[in-house]
């Protein structure tokens, strides 16, 4: 059979990088494969993908060997315009894929571009959004739309356009896991109505286990594995050396947990919420009669579906969202009587993406940026500063890197979590701290925030990652369309197929 | 007001703004002010809702300021001198002097005005055009789809722009950055960061946008393409454009050899 991708001996160096991005690379994907690519951040996953739809070497300048043939088309000698017409690619952000203001001139526009008539434009958007489960969606705008289903009219506007392959980067790291098994479901549905090859990049082990037919790991530009994904799943070995997640299996894990250090009886609560209810211009119930309290010390996870209110919760413990109903009091009094500058000594909040919360030009500026603007001595500074970048491991990358613009995500994250630390807080706060990340990444960033909880230091984490709530959290805070669930020690919940149900909950 | 096309509804702002600016007669620069007024009644305009009373003042304040900038710095001699005092003397000569006469409040109405009738139109376009509308109307004359495209993504651009711009400063809040209770200099400079770090997230965007456009495959030259959203131009649309290029070519005429449209209608049919 012939292959309907070809990589011959193919390598590849971006003009700005200092060594080979893909190095001889020899891969051949047939017609109606499912291929999961897995490997850790910088293993040339995204340059594998962008090369199988000719962004790579159209629109970027490198240095290149080899050839890549697409549907018997040389990569290097087509037009972007006609092999955009046979491979599909869907990128991690559906944010930045929207150009139109409405789904369906989000859909029409590649199908204008296959000079389709009217009626025939009418009937694929009406099958595309059939097909992605969002029929009467197309007149929504993308700001009126979830990260899931914004994630499916990025999929709807490449399907409408038949394409024999389509490629995915990353399409679920922003997902709850309702909304991952959704998207690994309506891919594993088209791929076999369609005849569809289908190229997928993941960090999510179990569901390449469980949705692909071959897997391809790849390690600083190289292929390390290239087979079944039956072949793999009993390679462990090979996970661990790689530092790839491997699943493991809960039951067992339950055992090793340990409950959580902090004696509520024997506390005051930090922080203590009594019916707090919060509604958003648009007359969306964000929050329902909270009532919660976190104590010194812990370190919880704050869990639920898209939009069930998490974020929302999280605003208000540091003052960023004013109680509409109910009282929220930080160390016994009402957070309305701090200044944002006192709240921000004993609160520390991160940001899911850390480009949102870097402003300076280097790493020094910006980890003394929050000391200054409340007007520490320069010694102070000095001293902070250094025990920070001790404690995250920044000093190489501040020495290397003249400008953080230049520095990778996973730094950029840990210099995001630094510019906060170095204030001292007492709480720390986290909004999806694994977005995106390889799972040594997760671990380093993981193992940091256990450090600081060994320090007393109560740690808040919001995420969808079963992982991490697994192994990490002492406590889980269930939310469900604005309303709390409760708070259950993670052992509990993690025995409790119920509740684990109502927090869209799978066992990594 | 719907049923015009949408680049017919470009075509009165933009033809009627620089007519205000055209015209001589003050006289007809209120007809065209309530003839703005009959538009915003028409289109529904919400100028009272919160969000429109707030640009609506800022807009007043900052023409007012115009207004009696006028009296401070011009120096028009007019019939009737209303006020007049010496400010600056340097080495026995007055080098500022305020002189309000009757010319000096007549051209410092006609400038307001002018700057009334063109904020007024702005505010008739945002609500009557939709984005929407403006790139489909501008697809169906047949203006080039990169243009088209370039504006779509502007749209899109500046509503991220704007739910980035709460995040930065919500980021900046938490690090006890005070946006509220603060210096004015402080503020500025607290803002000015804001945009810095927006701005490099515009250049990040801009740069993912581009990328998903090439990799479906859309040229932004291609001869042939078809328009799904086709919205025709009609007579109607046609006959208000050809009204506003006379009505544009006679407040030329006017502005050269003098005059008031209102008048020489008048005049036609006296």
């Amino acid at each position: 059979m012939k292959p309907i991708i070809e990589f011959k001996d193919f390598s590849w160096k971006y003009k700005a990088s200092k060594d080979l991005v893909l190095k001889s690379i020899n891969l051949k994907i047939y017609r109606n494969e499912f291929i999961g690519i897995m490997g850790p951040t910088g293993a040339g996953k995204s340059t594998l993908c962008s090369c199988m739809n000719g962004l790579i070497p159209l629109r970027s300048r490198g240095w290149i060997k080899g050839t890549v043939e697409v549907s018997g088309m040389d990569t290097q000698k087509e037009k972007m315009a006609d092999l955009g017409k046979k491979v599909g690619l869907v990128f991690q952000d559906p944010e930045a894929q929207f150009v139109m203001m409405t789904v369906e001139d989000e859909i029409a526009i590649g199908l204008e571009t296959l000079c389709l008539n009217r009626e025939e434009i009418r009937e694929r958007i009406d099958w595309a959004l059939k097909l992605v489960g969002l029929e009467g969606y197309g007149n929504k705008a993308p700001d009126e739309l979830s990260g899931g289903q914004k994630q499916r009219i990025a999929i709807a506007s490449i399907m409408a356009m038949r394409p024999e392959i389509l490629i995915l980067d990353e399409p679920t790291s922003d997902l709850d896991p309702d909304g991952k098994r959704e998207i690994f479901e309506l891919l594993e549905s088209i791929r076999n109505e369609f005849q569809l090859t289908i190229i997928l990049v993941s960090h999510e082990t179990k569901k390449i286990f469980q949705f692909c037919n071959r897997v391809v790991i790849l390690e600083e530009g190289e292929i390390k594995f290239n087979g079944e994904t039956s072949q793999l799943v009993q390679n462990e070995v090979l996970f661990k050396e790689i530092g790839l997640y491997y699943p493991i299996d809960t039951l067992n894990y339950i055992q090793t947990l340990e409950n959580s250090k902090c004696d509520e009886s024997q506390n005051t609560p930090i922080i203590e919420i009594s019916n707090l209810y919060y509604t958003y211009p648009n007359q969306t119930e964000a929050l329902k009669n909270i009532n919660l309290k976190v104590f010194h010390n812990e370190f919880l996870a704050i869990i639920g579906k898209n939009g069930s209110g998490k974020t929302t919760l999280i605003k208000h413990f540091n003052g960023l969202f004013k109680p509409q109903k109910g009282i929220v009091r930080l160390k016994n009094k009402p957070i309305t009587e701090y200044s944002i500058s006192k709240i921000s000594q004993i609160i520390g909040y991160c940001y899911q993406n850390p480009d949102h919360q870097l402003f300076k030009n280097t790493i020094r500026e910006e980890i003394e940026y929050g000391l200054k603007n409340l007007k520490f001595s320069n010694d102070e500074i000095e001293k902070r500063h250094d025990e920070i970048v001790d404690l995250l491991d920044l000093k190489k990358f501040e020495e290397i890197y003249k400008s953080t613009f230049y520095l990778s995500k996973g730094v950029r994250q840990r210099l995001a979590l630094a510019s906060v630390l170095v204030l001292k807080p007492e709480i720390l706060i986290i909004d999806e701290p694994t977005t995106g990340q390889d799972y040594r990444m997760i671990e380093e960033f993981m193992k940091i925030l256990e450090e600081l909880h060994s320090h007393t230091c109560t740690v808040i984490i919001v995420t969808h990652d079963p992982r991490v709530i697994a192994k990490y959290s002492k406590s889980v805070i269930i939310l469900d369309d604005g309303e709390l669930i409760g708070k259950f020690p993670t052992k509990e919940f993690l025995k409790d197929k119920e509740l684990q149900k109502i927090a869209a909950y799978t066992p990594p | 007001m719907v049923k015009i096309h949408p680049v017919t509804k470009l075509a009165l702002v933009f033809i009627l703004s620089v007519i205000s600016l055209v015209l001589p007669n003050i006289l007809d620069v209120i007809y065209l002010l309530l003839f703005d007024f009959i538009l915003i009644i028409l289109t529904k305009v919400p100028i009272f809702s919160k969000g429109f009373r707030k640009a609506i003042i800022a807009f007043l304040l900052a023409n007012l300021s115009i207004f009696i900038a006028w009296f401070f710095f011009s120096h028009e001699s007019g019939n009737i001198t209303i006020f007049e005092v010496n400010i600056v003397l340097i080495k026995d000569k007055w080098i500022w002097h305020i002189l309000i006469t009757d010319q000096t409040i007549y051209k410092a109405a006609n400038i307001s005005l002018r700057a009334i009738t063109m904020f007024f139109l702005m505010l008739f376009m945002f609500v009557s055009i939709s984005d929407r509308d403006l790139i489909h109307g501008l697809r169906s004359i047949k203006f080039p789809f990169s243009v088209c495209l370039v504006i779509s993504m502007t749209f899109r651009g500046l509503s991220m722009f704007q739910q980035e711009y709460f995040v930065v400063k919500e980021a900046m809040m938490t690090r006890g950055v005070e946006f509220e209770k603060t210096s004015i200099p402080k503020k500025i400079k607290n803002f000015i960061s804001i945009f810095i770090v927006l701005i490099i997230l515009m250049f990040k965007r801009t740069e993912e946008m581009s990328a998903s456009i090439e990799a479906r495959g859309i040229p932004l030259r291609q001869k042939k393409r078809t328009v799904y959203h086709y919205y025709p131009m009609k007579m109607r649309d046609y006959l208000i454009i050809f009204l506003l290029i006379s009505f544009f070519i006679y407040s030329i005429y006017l502005r050269i050899v003098g005059g008031s449209f209102l008048y020489s209608i008048i005049g036609l049919f006296m």
